[in-house]
């Protein structure tokens, strides 16, 4: 095969105009040659077709034989992963939910498994397992599809508004990774509402859990900024170096890499380290236009002209506190966390 | 029965093949241009080539120039791909994949099959129509239009229906359609139209598709519908005027309601 790929630059179909399941493999965007993303995406890809087959059908239309064959073929290919690979145990408890063929089940399992998978940040395969189970019973999935892009979004317009959901959810959640997804978003939040103290305690607390790459690199990277915000250019340096030398972690996840630039070029122009802003904020840009990232490429854009201005201060968050984001800082000074620190 | 072109070297995938495609006819190619040729000469509603059918080529540059200058003639792909190759296939423009290890079982290759060729003109129609016509009437539409890639005549028609021809134009008169004959005409410059959005394909090889002795032929059938010629009419527009010229010719009339056999 070439080395140069024809193919992969092309944009994405429409969901309509690909073939079934086909949404799924889209989040291999950008890492399309590591080997094991692939293999995982096709594990996911292979897992939801025979549920694809039902939906586009009456369930009793579909050969029993053939589609429990579609099962243990993907049985059989997930035997190459560890038994306690996350994964693996994902899709086969999806599989254990679908083999009946009850419709409810498998919109039950759909969902389930959508969101599990939007947690891990497979964004594209948790949008269409949740557009399936839609196809399947209207209206079903609509709650969490739009939690889902309300998440994609994070941290938007109303920082207010995303601490509550995500700390109401963290305290409802017993899902170990759900959590600490929720913990990055809380972090995050408290940046937003310049809230930094209480952001550095959410961000240590962060530091002493186990997380998947694409989350941990986000927190990571939201970490460093934040050093920027306190005024520690120094420790902001360090952070950014060690995000740098482990690129391997994030670079290859376009979605992570779009929001670790922008982190990171946000953190430099309050630093003071122009010339390295304007490459992440570069870098940050061709990515989001690239994938279509609207949130990035907005905070990007808003960089780009405070870099252009030398303007560090509209990057600097408005600070606002209602009622709630006392109540919620307050709960969360309440906790018994690691103390920031001392500069 | 559908004409589906395949191009598959290895022995036991034709065999599969074959075991899943009644009532549909498969068209066998050796290579790549042998595939183009059959879409181009032949009225074929769907395409099955192994993505490795080349050694050293990639089968997904392969599909990717076919969906260029074929991007209404569906396009299965078969063989081993990996997580890589299937995403790159589904940016190509593939219409559907079906695996190796899936390749033995015949239920799965038919759902594919079925769900590519009813991709086509019959459903878009279908959908057109309905809620504007009655359902006996519906059914017949869609018959007729699934089958003019076979060329069907107004008696085959009548036949798969149970009828006499003057028994059919009477019901057809009684629904608000055209005759069947002009029902027909229509249904295959429609076919013709939407063929010929396709880079690859040239009025002389549409019409001989379409069961024309010439493109010349084509052209007249065009011109007794729609008033024109077929070369202005070879963007998406063209066709769309088209569909609503042939839909202003069938009022419909919901009130209508099924007759008695040879009423």
């Amino acid at each position: 095969m070439a080395r140069y790929d024809r193919i992969a630059p092309l944009s994405s179909p429409e969901r309509e105009k690909a073939f079934p399941c086909w949404p799924v493999l889209r989040d291999v965007e950008g890492q399309d040659r590591d080997a094991d993303v692939c293999r995982r995406a096709r594990l996911r890809f292979l897992a939801l077709r025979p549920v694809r087959r039902l939906a586009d059908g009456l369930p009793n239309e579909v050969n029993a034989d053939s589609f429990n064959r579609q099962l243990d073929l993907v049985r059989e290919e997930l035997r190459g992963l560890s038994a306690h690979d996350a994964d693996r145990v994902r899709i086969t408890q999806f599989l254990r939910q679908i083999e009946e063929r009850d419709p409810q089940r498998i919109v039950s399992a759909l969902l389930d498994f959508a969101e599990q998978a939007h947690a891990a940040g497979h964004v594209f395969a948790a949008h269409e397992y949740a557009a399936t189970a839609e196809d399947i019973a209207a209206g079903c999935a609509a709650e969490l599809r739009a939690r889902m892009q309300a998440d994609d979004d994070t941290v938007q317009s109303d920082p207010a508004a995303l601490l509550e959901t995500a700390w109401n959810e963290l305290r409802q959640t017993d899902d170990v990774s759900r959590r600490t997804v929720m913990l990055e978003r809380i972090g995050r939040a408290l940046i937003g509402l310049q809230l930094l103290n209480a952001a550095e305690r959410c961000f240590a607390m962060f530091t002493q859990r186990q997380a998947e790459f694409p989350v941990r690199s986000r927190a990571r990277a939201a970490y460093a900024l934040l050093a920027a915000l306190q005024e520690r250019p120094e420790l902001f340096r360090e952070r950014r170096a060690g995000m740098l030398s482990d690129a391997s972690e994030w670079s290859a996840d376009p979605r992570v890499a779009a929001t670790v630039h922008t982190d990171l070029a946000h953190g430099c122009v309050l630093a003071g380290d122009f010339d390295f802003a304007r490459d992440h904020v570069r870098s940050a840009l061709t990515i989001a236009r690239r994938h279509n990232y609207t949130a990035p490429l907005q905070r990007a854009e808003g960089i780009l002209a405070a870099l252009e201005q030398k303007s560090e201060l509209q990057l600097r968050p408005r600070a606002t506190s209602s009622e709630i984001v006392q109540r919620i800082v307050a709960q969360i000074e309440s906790l018994d966390l690691p103390r920031p620190a001392a500069s | 029965m559908a004409f589906v072109a395949a191009l598959l070297p290895n022995k036991s995938d034709r065999d599969h093949l074959r075991n899943a495609t009644p009532p549909h006819q498969v068209l066998w190619a050796d290579t790549w241009r042998d595939l183009y040729k059959l879409v181009r000469r032949r009225p074929v509603a769907a395409v099955v080539a192994d993505l490795h059918a080349e050694t050293r080529k990639d089968g997904a540059l392969r599909v990717f120039r076919f969906t260029q200058r074929y991007p209404l003639t569906p396009l299965i792909v078969w063989g081993n791909a990996d997580g890589r190759e299937l995403f790159r296939l589904g940016k190509a423009g593939a219409t559907d994949v079906i695996l190796s290890s899936t390749a033995d079982d015949a239920d799965l290759i038919r759902d594919v099959l079925d769900r590519a060729i009813h991709r086509g003109l019959g459903p878009m129609i279908e959908e057109q129509l309905r809620g504007r016509i009655a359902d006996e009437a519906l059914r017949i539409v869609r018959y007729a239009a699934d089958h003019v890639p076979d060329q069907v005549q107004v008696p085959e028609l009548a036949a798969a229906f149970g009828v006499s021809v003057s028994t059919l134009e009477r019901r057809c008169e009684r629904w608000g359609l055209p005759t069947p004959g002009r029902l027909l005409l229509w249904l295959r410059v429609l076919y013709g139209l939407r063929w010929l959005l396709e880079p690859g394909r040239s009025v002389e090889s549409v019409g001989y598709q379409l069961g024309y002795s010439s493109g010349a032929a084509f052209r007249r059938a065009i011109k007794a519908t729609i008033g024109g010629r077929p070369t202005p009419l070879r963007n998406p527009r063209g066709f769309e005027r088209a569909l609503e010229q042939f839909l202003s010719e069938c009022p419909g009339d919901v009130a209508a309601t099924p007759v008695a056999a040879g009423g």
